[in-house]
């Protein structure tokens, strides 16, 4: 079916259980679909759009609530809605970051991080991951130092992911923070995989910066985020505009340099309000989202050959496994292949594990009901069965 | 400068025509009888209904086996539905 000419309707939701490893989070709730069919329209949240004229400022509908209610529920003390968790990042590195300065990121940084420091001319610099892949508070000092000696400065900001994306794994982020703030270094807290999903408390985590996304983890429309901080950080980082035209003698009111004016004008920042009464009652039921992802986990070990590759047991929903001693071990044969196995999940209703992936690859189960995760984790037993694999 | 704001007042200004700010109707004094609100809410109320019904198609996939409490759902959502088709019906085809 299609729902514009050359267009299909998307129905993957609707037609399997999605444990694609960004998608998760992102999935909307029923009122933020009412809310994307009301509001779907350009510059819909504009009607109401009064002096300051600024998006943060609009009461009708409650947006203006809704940053106070977000900085409340992060334990910051501002926040703005932004383009996705990238455009946070790059309003903090454009603030912070001059030409040729070193920034610190880590091992297992995303790659926006990387590219908000590059745009803003700065030099990249990684805090290794140790051998259980966390960045630790010893390693970031370490890094530290080490900077400070090649750049004979100190870096003006060090970024840390609360949860990684390639591991799924949750960092001491509070003692990376402490070490930090010995040096004088602000930190940006990468939420991407935390705010939404998992309770977040800026303050606790000492964070000058909280960066979320409303896409990947907060039941939002893309591209949407949020980019929350300090009463310290607030008038630099959300400074506003002194520009002049020269010829019109034009000035811009109280526009927010960084966020270039108003940053989601429909139905992303409407769709992340109506999510968020749901976002911030799910948060409250993390553990038991994390029992779901241990089940899963659990089920996958039961096949010999297959191992987990983030921290055991689970402590977040996003997992890599290694499956080369087991899935991987039938691709060689299978006629179809390392396609094999997404073909048997999909045959099962279960989508998005990337077709032809039975080596390394990453699920999340973020979302799914208590029955959905039994079915996959019996699906994953019974795939491996079917195909004369071990089952321990 | 806000563009939306200042496209509504160029329109409801044009020409220092009769300023409809005063009217408790502006629509109607500009636009007639042409808009059924009852029409525009039970098509809303429509599309929100079947958007539940979305969301249980997403809860239960992909078996869509529905346990009791879910089919009491559905049908209820089924009959709203059937309310608010008639009354866009009434509205708009008789």
């Amino acid at each position: 079916m299609k729902c514009a000419p050359g267009i299909e309707a998307r129905d993957v939701e609707e037609m399997y259980i999605n444990i694609d490893p960004i998608q998760a989070g992102g999935r909307l709730t029923a009122d933020a679909m009412k809310a994307a069919i009301a509001y779907g329209d350009g510059y819909s949240v504009c009607d109401n759009c009064l002096k300051p004229f600024r998006l943060d400022y609009i009461q009708n509908p409650p947006i203006a609530q809704f940053h106070e209610e977000l900085a409340e529920w992060l334990n910051m003390d501002t926040v703005r809605v932004v383009p996705g968790a990238r455009r946070g990042f790059q309003a903090v590195a454009s603030t912070y970051v001059e030409k040729g300065d070193p920034v610190i990121v880590t091992s297992l940084a995303h790659y926006t991080e990387f590219m908000a420091v590059e745009a803003a001319g700065g030099v990249p610099r990684e805090i290794p991951k140790d051998a259980t892949n966390h960045i630790t508070p010893d390693a970031a000092a370490e890094k530290i130092e080490a900077v400070i000696r090649e750049f004979s400065r100190t870096p003006p900001l060090l970024f840390v992911d609360h949860v990684d994306y390639q591991y799924g794994n949750v960092h001491d982020v509070a003692g990376v923070v402490k070490v930090a703030h010995q040096y004088d270094i602000p930190v940006l807290v990468n939420g991407a995989y935390s705010v939404g999903v998992m309770p977040v408390d800026g303050k606790a985590l000492g964070a000058d910066f909280v960066v979320g996304s409303g896409h990947k983890s907060m039941a939002a429309p893309a591209p949407s985020g949020l980019l929350a901080t300090t009463d310290e950080h607030a008038e630099q980082v959300f400074r506003t505009t002194e520009a002049k035209g020269d010829v019109t003698g034009r000035t811009f009111g109280m526009k927010e340099v960084e966020m270039m004016g108003c940053t989601l004008m429909g139905v992303t920042v409407v769709g992340m309000m109506s999510s968020f009464p749901h976002v911030r009652e799910r948060v409250r039921n993390w553990e038991t989202e994390v029992a779901h992802s241990q089940e899963v986990t659990e089920a996958l070990l039961s096949i010999e050959g297959t191992k987990v590759l983030s921290d055991y047991p689970r402590r977040h929903t996003l997992t890599r496994v290694d499956t080369r001693g087991s899935f991987d071990t039938v691709a060689r044969e299978h006629k179809k292949r390392g396609y094999f196995l997404s073909s048997e999940l999909k045959r099962r209703g279960i989508t998005g594990v990337i077709p032809g992936s039975t080596r390394v690859w990453k699920f999340n189960t973020f979302g799914l009901t208590a029955k959905q995760i039994r079915h996959v984790g019996e699906s994953f037993v019974e795939i491996a069965r079917e195909n004369g694999l071990n089952i321990l | 400068m806000n563009t939306c704001s200042t496209r509504r007042e160029s329109v409801w200004h044009r020409g220092g025509a009769y300023n409809t700010l005063n009217l408790i109707y502006p629509h109607r004094y500009l636009y007639g009888d042409l808009v059924s609100k009852r029409a525009v809410d039970a098509v809303f109320q429509a599309l929100f209904i079947l958007t539940d019904l979305r969301f249980l198609l997403r809860e239960t996939a992909p078996q869509h086996d529905l346990d009791e409490t879910q089919r009491k759902r559905a049908a209820t959502s089924i009959q709203k539905v059937k309310r608010q088709i008639a009354i866009i019906e009434e509205e708009l085809t008789r």
